[in-house]
């Protein structure tokens, strides 16, 4: 879905997702460690572990095709269902064929799931109805866990460094005694 | 004639070194010097993964599959024997403390989230293509709880006496014995 605010990249322990400006999340298999940590984050079930490779893999915008052809999905769509282009112009056009269809914009306007993502839906049900997960605008509570919790380790260094400072104490008022 | 036997001399108490502690706790219980190695493996393996992964990065791939995944299977098999072995010694049920028994839940439910977190991984998705499919709607919560608990254990080890400060006070006495050794001995 290549979210403006990756869950994946939040939850990747190795940094080997990135984001770029131009829309894509890419995955960098080189730095990859087949953790899966993304795979279980990401709410729209995107990445997909390789059991035979033992990495992780996602759709990567066919970056090397793009500026210069679109991608390979958009290009061989036998009923020009896809569309490729600059955000705004994207969601212009979507919001044309809303009015048109009286329908609803999944991944901006409407909702912006995980900040707004650059795959954008225009359709005639409500996005459950395709089942597409109700996502909110920031990371989940779990990835933020999985994220931030080694920030437990100050405090368990400070209280490992008092227990040893009074245990010192102790051990030199036993001497003097 | 009679020849002179070499009788060995073994001093006692015996060297305080580390060499003769290890080997000491190999002769009284292989299971328990396994499971503290196993273990001390694992928590360093998974706090390189955590801590330096962004500066490492793929290099951690070994680590991970094989000193973190393939070292915690070994961990669980030897996990079982051990509290099978508690279970059935009346002795070391005696010297259970509370805080062992608070340690052995952090560790099941370690090795619980550590199984789903590796349910698709080769070659346990071949063996049980069922169940990751069956945890996945759980994965995320899982890594969260596997990863959030060994620093909250990390935490809790250090603020109370047991777990990691029981390790490290071990290793202390073990350092500080010999140093006192080597003292006395120049002396």
């Amino acid at each position: 879905m290549h979210c403006h605010d990756p869950e994946c990249k939040e939850a990747c322990p190795v940094n080997a997702i990135k984001k770029f400006e131009e829309g894509p999340v890419l995955i960098d298999v080189n730095r990859c460690i087949g953790c899966k940590f993304c795979v279980d984050a990401c709410p729209f079930d995107v990445p997909k572990f390789n059991p035979a490779t033992g990495k992780v893999d996602k759709c990567h915008m066919c970056f090397d095709r793009v500026p210069n052809k679109e991608p390979a999905c958009v290009q061989t769509c036998p009923t020009g269902a896809l569309l490729f282009g600059e955000r705004q112009t994207m969601i212009q056009k979507a919001m044309e064929r809303k009015a048109q269809l009286n329908g609803y914009i999944y991944g901006d306007v409407d909702n912006k799931p995980l900040g707004g993502t650059s795959f954008i839906y225009v359709l005639k049900e409500k996005p459950s109805v395709y089942g597409l997960p109700n996502v909110g605008s920031t990371i989940s509570p779990a990835t933020s866990v999985l994220r931030h919790s080694k920030w437990l380790l100050i405090p368990a260094a400070l209280g490992g460094l008092m227990y040893l400072a009074s245990w010192r104490q102790r051990r030199i008022k036993e001497k003097e005694e | 004639m009679t020849e002179d036997k070499e009788v060995p001399t073994k001093k006692y108490p015996p060297e305080f070194t580390i060499t003769n502690i290890t080997k000491g706790m190999v002769r009284t219980s292989r299971v328990d010097f396994l499971f503290h190695l196993l273990m001390a493996i694992l928590l360093i393996t998974g706090l390189v993964i955590d801590l330096l992964g962004p500066w490492l990065g793929g290099s951690l791939l070994v680590i991970r599959s094989v000193a973190h995944g393939y070292v915690g299977v070994l961990f669980i098999i030897v996990f079982i024997v051990y509290i099978l072995r508690i279970a059935s010694s009346k002795k070391m049920k005696m010297v259970l403390t509370q805080t062992n028994t608070v340690d052995f839940a952090f560790y099941i439910i370690l090795i619980v989230t550590g199984v789903m977190v590796a349910a698709a991984n080769a070659p346990w998705i071949d063996i049980l293509p069922g169940l990751a499919a069956a945890i996945s709607p759980i994965g995320a919560y899982t890594q969260a709880i596997h990863v959030s608990l060994t620093y909250i254990w990390v935490l809790i080890s250090l603020l109370t006496p047991s777990g990691l400060l029981h390790g490290f006070a071990c290793t202390y006495l073990i350092v500080h014995f010999r140093r006192n050794k080597n003292k006395s001995e120049k002396r």
